[in-house]
């Protein structure tokens, strides 16, 4: 399934936000640099998980990637064309290929409108500004098949959003991420608003969706089980910064970067003897402000293997392996390349 | 054909019959009314209410029969309060949707505007705008308005606010919308139920400023009558005559009630979440 092919190509991405201050005459006192040097890349038919804590610019960065948010730097390929440099046209019709799956199923449906109307607009904006050309009826039949294919009754389709469960809210967001058939789907967090028994059915039907439809899917989250079940490669991000990158199993079984590890060691096992094996790595401290600029590793402080080096300059993504990228200077020998 | 939502909410039945008997009157005014609202009558004068004389509501104190001048002021009241408010909300929702969607430096402009004329106690700025355009009924529409504007771009304002935020919104852009697409179709619809309740509000409101207006002669002007002048002119009679101030008072009184009333069933209708709820 996997091809070499790349559909996304993420380079050197920075978004800051402007810190203001002042009531009227607005001054900028700073910026937060939410998003700070992002690289990756995303093969046809893989996904990508982006994990992080909270505030580590993970969402961001698929809102940046979605061109949802500008980006202060850095340019974002898709199919090799550079999203920041077509016009706004042809961006609307660019957007058809990327879609979002979000977050919160509350807030992302709007509440007068009926779960098929929902649905269907996608199809009805890009055939109003005549991008596609599908008739009324083929919409209603295309919204119909897509309800069908995310499990929600056909039944439902003139019933309002605040009528269905989380689960089935969702369903609905994901059957509008599909309606335009796009190549690459880009999902927000989204099962972490959802019951745990509940993100499983939304997991599998996100997975079996992706062999179906042939889809490649940037997956944010912050729970590993659900990333590492649902990913074939994992980005692992920090204040801002990719630090290690490698294929899930590789990532699961043998994190490397001290954060990662910390990270993955906070992960609760089902079985409690191999629970009270396992070491904790308790992180010190707090995530620093992302709007201080300072030099060397994002980790530093928090770090339990920090070098005087780590003060002083930022490591920067290094391969371990073909499938192993990691920004540490602890794995940063002068033998490997760079 | 399902029932019509409004008439299975008693409240907003309740004020739609007020409003409905009002407008059914303005109608029978505008060709039939007891007697002639300006004619005076020397014998006749202060007289109490009564079966025997036709006067159902007593005469004033020029003789003049009060239920044909409450009718035909019923008339110019509803006018005034709908049109004022329409104008009020027109310019007002416009104001504060592009405040709104636009933010930044637009949304502080339009606003502080907003804030001086906020900063106006309403009866003030409505005798401020009639002493500048010169008393009559169509700058009563036009004071009137004015002190609305700003109400209903902060209301408009700031349900645009509160929706901008939303994941349905970014879904939209995500799925090719345009702005004002977005809007028509997510913003406004979902902004209504706090202006519609405002558009309510400012209906019963506007009787009342009319009233005030007039009863302070700057509003509609005598010997035209509107129930805010009937007021005025009873208050010197209010002792030996109550019946002069009574009714007309009791007509502002009933007509607010039902805008208010029809208010409140409406922004229960409006709200999806409250459907179907058995």
């Amino acid at each position: 399934m996997v091809n070499t092919d790349i559909l996304l190509d993420v380079q050197n991405l920075k978004v800051h936000f402007p810190i203001e201050k002042g009531i009227i005459f607005k001054r900028n006192a700073g910026w937060i640099r939410a998003v700070d040097g992002v690289s990756f890349s995303i093969r046809k038919g893989e996904s990508l998980g982006l994990v992080g804590e909270s505030g580590c610019g993970k969402s961001t960065t698929a809102m940046t990637v979605a061109q949802l948010q500008a980006s202060t730097a850095g340019k974002v390929f898709f199919e090799g064309r550079d999203l920041s440099l077509i016009t706004p046209k042809e961006l609307r019709r660019e957007r058809m290929n990327f879609q979002i799956v979000f977050q919160d199923p509350y807030s992302s449906l709007n509440p007068r409108m009926r779960a098929g109307d929902i649905i269907a607009e996608p199809l009805r904006i890009y055939a109003r500004k005549k991008i596609i050309s599908i008739s009324k009826k083929e919409v209603l039949e295309k919204t119909a098949s897509l309800m069908d294919r995310c499990g929600l009754p056909s039944s439902s389709a003139d019933r309002y959003p605040h009528e269905f469960s989380g689960g089935q809210r969702q369903r609905i967001g994901i059957a509008r991420a599909l309606s335009l058939g796009p190549k690459m789907i880009i999902a927000d967090e989204p099962v972490s608003a959802l019951d745990v028994s509940i993100q499983s059915q939304i997991l599998n039907l996100l997975k079996d969706l992706q062999q179906e439809l042939d889809l490649t899917f940037l997956f944010i989250a912050h729970d590993l089980a659900v990333v590492e079940y649902f990913c074939s490669r994992i980005a692992v991000m920090y204040l801002g910064h990719i630090v290690e990158t490698a294929d899930s199993k590789t990532l699961y079984n043998q994190p490397i970067h001290p954060y990662t590890r910390a990270l993955f060691s906070a992960v609760p096992l089902s079985d409690p003897r191999s629970a009270r094996k396992r070491k904790r790595i308790i992180l010190e401290g707090d995530v620093p402000s992302p709007s201080v600029v300072r030099a060397g590793c994002p980790f530093m402080d928090r770090c339990p293997d920090v070098m005087e080096r780590c003060k002083v300059e930022t490591p920067t993504l290094s391969n371990l392996d073909k499938n192993h990228q990691v920004a540490c200077f602890l794995y940063d020998s002068p033998g490997k390349e760079r | 054909m399902e029932k019509p939502r409004i008439l299975k909410n008693g409240i907003a039945i309740m004020g739609l019959v007020i409003i409905l008997l009002y407008i059914i009157m303005i109608i029978v005014s505008s060709f039939w009314l007891p007697f002639d609202p300006s004619e005076m009558d020397v014998k006749h004068v202060l007289e109490s209410p009564s079966f025997g004389t036709g006067h159902f509501f007593g005469t004033d104190e020029f003789g003049r029969d009060v239920l044909s001048r409450i009718m035909k002021g019923s008339s110019v009241s509803l006018i005034i309060s709908i049109s004022a408010t329409a104008l009020g909300a027109v310019f007002g929702i416009m104001m504060g949707i592009w405040a709104g969607f636009l933010g930044g430096r637009w949304d502080n402009f339009i606003m502080r505007i907003a804030d001086i004329m906020f900063s106006f106690p309403s009866l003030l700025m409505a005798i401020f705008v009639m002493a500048v355009l010169g008393e009559n009924t169509y700058n009563v529409i036009i004071a009137i308005g004015i002190i609305y504007i700003p109400q209903f771009a902060r209301i408009s304002r700031g349900a645009i606010l509160s929706l901008k935020s939303n994941e349905f919104i970014r879904a939209a852009r995500s799925n090719g919308a345009g702005n004002i697409y977005i809007l028509f179709r997510h913003l406004l619809p979902n902004s209504m139920p706090p202006i519609i309740v405002q558009v309510s509000l400012s209906l019963s409101v506007a009787i009342l400023l009319e009233s005030s207006l007039s009863f302070l002669g700057l509003g509609v002007q005598p010997p035209e009558p509107s129930w805010g002048n009937m007021l005025s002119s009873a208050r010197k009679v209010m002792m030996i005559a109550p019946w002069t101030a009574i009714y007309p008072g009791l007509a502002i009184i009933t007509l607010v009630l039902g805008f208010n009333l029809l208010g409140d069933g409406l922004r229960d209708i409006l709200d999806p979440r409250l459907r179907n709820v058995s």
